[in-house]
């Protein structure tokens, strides 16, 4: 019954000029150029298109030699902005590079600086800065006043670092920047300001491993920090946030203290939903030290097992500061477990409004789940509310495969790497 | 008029729609949602019995689109982790189709401001063009080349920075 493709008929020509852009702009810039041989009718629709991917993987391989290829990958982004309209503004510049060992970094730097300059001043509103998985040095981004643009919404980097006074320039030079998401680069700096942030992700990141940087960003609603390392960044103005999800896997050189920890703890206290995982280093705190600030916005609140020591020392004292949780998260799985130990002269809680516990317990293979009703540590947990008279609250267990569960609720919504390859 | 309720957040009313060819359809409030076209035709009242008219929208595309709309309708916010894989696995069977219904598709969802099939016949139409030669190109979509050679030869000329090529890339990437 279903008719057999026409040849002849091109309908694909026929649609019009904005549908076939809109298709274009999903290509890479190289495949979008080339369309210009097809027919007259595509012959300059790619000088148009508001989206421009520049690919360095497009031309890798091309010549016999790195140098070769990168060469021919600046010829092609110097021609595509040279000779594309002016108009349309350009919407999204997303730029992937490679670098590889011994790669000339400060030539493709001054490159990739150049493009980006070239597509904040054609009104980008979204700069994706992106490396090829193999990269092996950083691209450094910043110098010259390349990042002013009132039109910079939303600005994506990957294995980058920064020149000097980069971050100043952003704030000062990029008065609408909402979405900064910084992935596997090194951010040596003392720190990080911004009155229009609102969405802040760094993820694998290296800050510096001699000082604390700083992040005074008090308009981020949601904050996303994963794996950090040398020195977790404090957290100084965040009374905005309203979602924060903390993953800490190294061990963390300055928050070795109850007073460190809990001025660090101080930075997410305005949260409604906090993920955090958080294995320090075992600490004892002596003489109940306080080390966990008043979360009095908190609804929503998951944590790791660096919170249940055998007596849920960790997790009690949460509790006692968090007076509106409403949803309690345990994610459970078999690492390491390293934990914050102490006393409670106290150990009971109020937490009127919480409803339900879910106890995740995250696998590594489904095979393997025992049973796990009776483990100690599940039914430590069922104490814990009990004798504080929660008899009516409800306790999920539930098991969940590692690689799909381990970025929680808040986290998952949050974390979506635009790295391209898997 | 007459058929439209006031309590417009009612998701189980059922709203019925015409094709360009005359045939009826009938999807959820809710599906009818995502089209902002429909979404604004209920809004205004115009949502009846009778079934709303799209002139330009013929059966065939139009049955898919319901398809589409009821769907996603049904899975909206707060999906869990399978809920998205399921729905991520309907989109990709959903637009394996050949290149007319997709032509329709681009058009019809454009038209009725479903975005997000629209989004998802854009994106499998670029992916039949990437990483095709021209001459392969012209051949799935049946573009005719109405250059001459030597106008052909001169554009290559022109734009010889986007196509030079010695040999297939290999190294990574």
């Amino acid at each position: 019954m279903e008719p057999e493709q026409e040849t002849g008929t091109d309908r694909l020509s026929d649609l019009p000029d904005d549908l076939i852009r809109r298709i274009m702009s999903f290509l890479h810039a190289r495949q979008a150029v080339r369309t210009c041989v097809l027919s007259r009718r595509w012959r300059d629709l790619w000088r148009s298109l508001n989206r421009i991917n520049a690919d360095f993987c497009d031309f890798n391989g091309e010549t016999d030699t790195w140098e070769g290829d990168q060469a021919r990958f600046r010829k092609f982004v110097n021609n595509l902005l040279l000779l594309r309209d002016p108009v349309p503004v350009v919407d999204k510049f997303w730029l992937r590079s490679y670098l590889p060992l011994g790669a000339n970094a400060e030539e493709a730097s001054a490159d990739a600086n150049l493009w980006i300059g070239h597509a904040l001043q054609l009104q980008a509103s979204v700069v994706e800065v992106d490396q090829d998985i193999q990269t092996w040095n950083a691209l450094e981004l910043g110098g010259h006043a390349v990042f002013a643009s009132q039109y910079l919404t939303r600005l994506v980097l990957s294995a980058v670092s920064f020149a000097e006074g980069f971050f100043k320039q952003l704030e000062t030079g990029c008065p609408n920047l909402e979405h900064l998401y910084l992935y596997d680069s090194i951010i040596h700096v003392d720190n990080i300001s911004s009155q229009t942030l609102k969405d802040l992700i760094i993820d694998s990141s290296e800050f510096s491993y001699d000082y604390d940087t700083s992040i005074s960003t008090p308009n981020v609603t949601s904050l996303t920090l994963i794996d950090p390392a040398g020195h977790v960044p404090l957290l100084m103005d965040m009374e905005s946030l309203a979602s924060a999800s903390v993953y800490l896997q190294f061990d963390v050189a300055n928050l070795d203290t109850a007073i460190n920890i809990n001025q660090w703890l101080m930075g997410l206290s305005a949260v409604r939903y906090l993920a955090l995982d958080f294995p320090v280093g075992v600490i004892e705190i002596e003489d109940n030290m306080q080390w966990c600030p008043e979360f009095n916005n908190l609804v929503n609140l998951t944590l790791g097992r660096w919170c249940l020591d055998s007596k849920l020392y960790a997790l009690t004292v949460f509790l006692q500061n968090s007076p509106k949780l409403e949803k309690l998260t345990l994610e459970i799985d078999e690492g390491d477990i390293q934990k914050i130990k102490g006393e409670l002269k106290e150990t009971s809680f109020t937490c009127d409004n919480l409803k339900i516990v879910e106890v995740t317990w995250l696998e590594e293979d489904l095979q393997e789940v025992m049973c796990l009703e009776d483990d100690p540590l599940v039914n430590r947990v069922k104490k814990l509310f009990l004798d504080s008279g929660m008899t009516s609250l409800q306790i999920n267990i539930t098991h969940l495969v590692y690689s799909l569960s381990y970025e929680s609720e808040v986290f998952r919504e949050d974390h979506k790497r635009p790295r391209i390859r898997p | 008029m007459a058929a439209a309720t006031d309590d417009a957040g009612d998701s189980n009313e059922m709203i019925r729609v015409v094709s360009s060819d005359g045939e009826h359809f009938e999807m959820p409030e809710a599906a009818a949602n995502l089209s902002l076209v429909l979404r604004h035709m209920i809004e205004d009242d115009c949502a009846d019995a009778a079934g709303i008219p799209l002139a330009v929208v013929a059966a065939k595309p139009l049955a898919k689109i319901v398809d589409y709309c009821t769907k996603h309708a049904a899975k909206s916010s707060g999906l869990t982790i399978e809920e998205a894989e399921e729905l991520k696995r309907f989109d990709a069977e959903f637009i394996e189709v050949d290149t007319d219904m997709l032509y329709d598709l681009l058009v019809a969802a454009d038209f009725m401001g479903v975005e997000g099939l629209s989004k998802l016949a854009v994106q499998r139409t670029a992916d039949l063009i990437k990483g095709k030669t021209p001459e392969q190109n012209r051949e799935t979509f049946g573009i005719v080349n109405d250059f001459t050679p030597e106008e052909e030869e001169e554009i290559c000329k022109e734009n010889e920075w986007a196509f030079q090529i010695t040999k297939p890339p290999s190294r990574l990437c």
